[in-house]
């Protein structure tokens, strides 16, 4: 910010002085030679009464050197004398009473570019004398780029370097800072736009500031390197005067979020139609052709400039209006800069230049401005969006435990369903048939096979509960459901000395219904059963296995055998199991003979 | 060592029921101690432990007319570390049971089995066995939060217990993994290269740990809520 006051205070102090400049003290003098005369003409002088001059004035359409002769009465003390020239347009020699002081490298095409270099000499005897002494410039320059000399001062040396100074400063320094901001400035925002093409007015505000490049580098050029003639570099450097105008436009539309088609376009073809007309005007209409560009870009700026006003201060961003006044302030050098070129006002300072740097700095602020704001939002968006996820995590939560909680339920009405239904077929099947049985035939029915039948109800309805009571806890496997009846039989059998060997295999994928898992368990049960209590055998096998989508369950002893006439309790027990293999859709079939009973059940699983 | 029995069971048919499998054991009835119920048990309990040498074997069922049967259990437990006792139990819930052996039961017997599963069970616990069901391991497998394959689980597992986790030994949990699977002790004493009195023993450890925790558990809670110090 120092250094935006520093400049400030510059911009006030060059405009007084300028303003406080004294007239020459003595005569002043000009007269024509042509581009390679060395000594000055004897005739042709003419007064000129007052500088900066401009010969086009006097002499209009004349190319060539001027020589302008300066003459001043030193009085003593001549100890503290000192000269300053401020410019000449382009380059020349410098004399005090005949003695050279300075010879810019080329007087001829192409031309040294001086018109922007303020000189300053310590005068002292014996070249500076009591009395009369004369000042000969010999200016080249062309009748179309302003050709002249500017303010010259003699005086005290003090007051006079002060002078020089500023108007280094001025015309030189800031030359090249401004040059040096420009093209820092500009590479940046092209490289923030490259990496980020929605932000056109970054976009654009980089294309303004590389446009304006030439223009800055005019400022400290001193020869029109890398083109051989005054008019080839002159062209570019009016060319990029309504080219910048035009970019600084296309960034306040787009900074201020407007497109206007139609009228960007106009703007670009008038722009072409003003820049073709700068290369191809003859020379003795460049000068035309260049106020002709500088008016535009003049309109195109001031116009933009506005609109920024317009669409800043109605409704506009923060940023948007204090960039606008900075806008307007470069508008109002410009104009300045314009009238002075234009001759209307005795003043050539350039302070386009000063205020261009203001405004980039201005930008920059901006552009800092936005990104902390930015940066906020960001902050500001990511603590909303955890508080969002927090949310839609605590929602999720809930909605994952009410779901379960259904599942839960509808598991829990499932098992309740299927469990009466179980009891239906099994418990009741059972119990209307015995109660069927005994009102048959009372008398037939004796206690042993009461009993047994109270058992089989009971047997049954333990499977029932156990598998009732797994389920509860989740979907089980065949093999889960084997387990409890598995684990009491084989406690049974080592009770009575019976080696049981169970070879369960490949079942782990197999799920039935609880109505088959209860057939199955049921007839596994029977045959057991019948080993233990009628075998009197000393080892079961038990073999139960999943081949290739059929259940194969065997149980073999190595007991007395089965006689196909037996007691009526096992041709019950024979009977049931039976059914329920028919109930399965398996088929069951009983082997028995001394040593070697064997009962097979083959049940065709269900392919998924 | 004492032949004395304790029998807690409020219906006489099952007491009778019992006196006779137990009678087929080789028990003669002078050796059984029977209550109806909590308080008869504890004060008939109180006799014995005090001056007679405790118990061979405590039968305690659960539904009693002035209280809980977990609850004498726990009294037993307390009195008698050593103590086999067995829950007899009508068609209880699987919950009933785990209570039971979290409060310091031995084993179980189910009323509706066989009188010959019955005594098989008998003749198992007095010998020193530590009866076991496939569903009490899926039950503590659970409890753990280590269900076995081939179940898919509903309940949520949130509630898994670490702490008894951290207790159980690997053994142990391949032990119970294979009683959930319907594997016998003899079986599993085969599969692990153990003698199924080891199995036991084992078998043992895992209800007391059970207890244990659910004892140490008792007095954090109580701790907590400020009912101890």
């Amino acid at each position: 910010m120092a250094r935006f006051f520093a400049f400030i205070a510059l911009l006030f102090f060059v405009g007084i002085a300028a303003a406080q400049a004294p007239a020459w003290p003595g005569r002043i003098e000009a007269a024509r030679s042509d581009w390679n005369a060395q000594t000055p003409p004897e005739l042709g002088w003419i007064a000129v009464e007052r500088l900066p001059d401009d010969w086009n004035l006097r002499w209009p359409g004349f190319d060539g050197a001027v020589w302008y002769r300066l003459t001043w009465s030193q009085a003593a003390p001549l100890d503290d004398t000192a000269l300053f020239v401020e410019y000449l347009t382009f380059a020349g020699e410098i004399r005090v009473n005949g003695a050279l002081l300075a010879r810019d490298v080329s007087l001829v095409e192409p031309l040294s570019r001086m018109w922007n270099v303020p000189r300053y000499w310590r005068l002292s005897p014996p070249l500076l004398r009591e009395g009369e002494n004369t000042l000969l410039l010999r200016v080249s320059g062309f009748s179309q780029y302003q050709p002249g000399l500017g303010q010259v001062q003699v005086g005290g040396a003090r007051v006079i370097h002060e002078r020089f100074e500023s108007s280094r400063w001025l015309r030189q320094y800031l030359g090249f800072i401004g040059m040096a901001i420009g093209a820092t400035v500009g590479l940046f925002f092209l490289t923030l736009w490259l990496l980020r093409r929605r932000e056109t007015a970054y976009g654009w505000y980089a294309a303004n500031q590389i446009a304006w490049f030439p223009i800055a580098w005019n400022m400290v050029a001193t020869s029109p390197w890398p083109f051989a003639s005054t008019d080839a570099y002159q062209n570019l450097i009016e060319i990029a005067v309504p080219l910048s105008s035009a970019c600084w436009a296309m960034f306040v539309l787009r900074f201020c979020e407007r497109r206007w088609p139609r009228r960007e376009i106009a703007m670009w073809i008038a722009l072409l139609a003003v820049s073709l007309w700068i290369l191809l005007a003859p020379h003795e209409a460049k000068k035309s052709a260049r106020d002709l560009a500088n008016l535009l870009s003049t309109l195109v700026v001031g116009g933009a400039d506005v609109l920024f006003l317009w669409f800043a201060w109605r409704g506009g961003r923060n940023d948007q209006r204090i960039l606008s006044l900075f806008a307007a302030a470069v508008f109002g050098a410009g104009v300045h800069d314009a009238l002075g070129v234009a001759g209307v006002i005795n003043d050539t300072t350039n302070y386009a230049t000063l205020t261009e740097h203001i405004t980039v700095l201005g930008v920059a602020a901006v552009l800092a401005w936005n990104f902390v704001r930015n940066l906020r939002r960001i902050e500001g968006f990511n603590v909303e969006l955890q508080r969002s996820v927090e949310e839609a995590r605590t929602e999720l939560a809930a909605t994952l435990s009410r779901q379960h909680e259904l599942e839960l339920v509808h598991a829990r009405l499932g098992e309740r369903l299927s469990l009466a239904h179980d009891l239906h077929d099994g418990l009741g099947g059972m119990l209307i048939g015995n109660i069927a049985e005994l009102e048959h035939a009372p008398e037939q029915i004796s206690s042993r096979k009461m009993l047994d039948a109270l058992r089989e109800l009971r047997d049954d309805l333990r499977l029932i509960i156990d598998t009732a009571s797994a389920q509860h806890y989740g979907e089980h496997s065949l093999v889960q459901l084997l387990a409890p009846l598995r684990h009491r039989m084989t406690r049974l059998f080592e009770a009575y000395d019976i080696d049981a060997r169970w070879r369960i295999e490949k079942l782990g994928k197999v799920y039935l219904t609880t109505t088959q898992s209860l057939d199955l368990l049921r007839i596994l049960q029977e045959a057991l059963t019948n080993v233990l209590k009628h075998s009197g055998a000393t080892r079961v096998d038990v073999d139960l296995t999943n081949d290739d989508g059929t259940l194969r369950l065997e149980v073999g002893d190595n007991g007395r055998g089965m006689p196909a006439t037996d007691e009526q309790s096992s041709g019950t027990g024979m009977r049931s199991m039976q059914a329920r293999a028919q109930r399965l859709g398996a088929t069951l079939s009983l082997g028995s003979k001394p040593g070697a009973t064997l009962v097979r059940l083959n049940m065709p699983l269900p392919s998924n | 060592m004492s032949e004395a029995i304790l029998i807690v069971d409020d219906e006489p048919p099952m007491q009778a029921r019992l006196r006779r499998i137990l009678a087929a054991l080789g028990h003669t009835d002078a050796t059984l101690h029977c209550a109806p119920n909590v308080a008869t048990g504890k004060a008939v309990a109180n006799a014995r432990l005090n001056d007679a040498g405790g118990f061979a074997l405590a039968l305690i069922d659960l539904g009693l007319p002035d209280g809980s049967g977990i609850e004498l259990i726990r009294w037993l437990r307390a009195r008698d570390e050593a103590l086999p006792i067995l829950v007899i139990s009508a068609w209880s819930t699987e919950e009933m049971i785990l209570g039971a052996l979290r409060a310091g039961a031995s084993g179980y017997v189910l009323k509706e089995r066989d009188d010959m599963e019955i005594g098989v069970s008998l003749k198992n616990v007095l010998k020193g066995g530590s009866p076991i069901d496939p569903f009490i391991a899926r039950r503590i497998l659970g409890l753990i939060g280590q269900p076995i394959a081939g179940t898919a689980v509903l309940e949520p597992l949130a509630a898994a217990d670490h702490a008894l986790r951290e207790l159980l030994t690997e053994r142990e949990l391949v032990i119970l993994t294979q009683v959930a699977e319907g594997m016998s002790n003899r079986e599993i004493a085969e599969s692990v290269n153990l003698s199924r009195w080891t199995v036991d023993t084992h078998i043992r450890n895992i209800y007391r740990k059970l207890s244990v925790k659910s004892r140490t558990q008792a007095i954090r809670e109580a701790r907590a809520q400020g009912l101890l110090r």
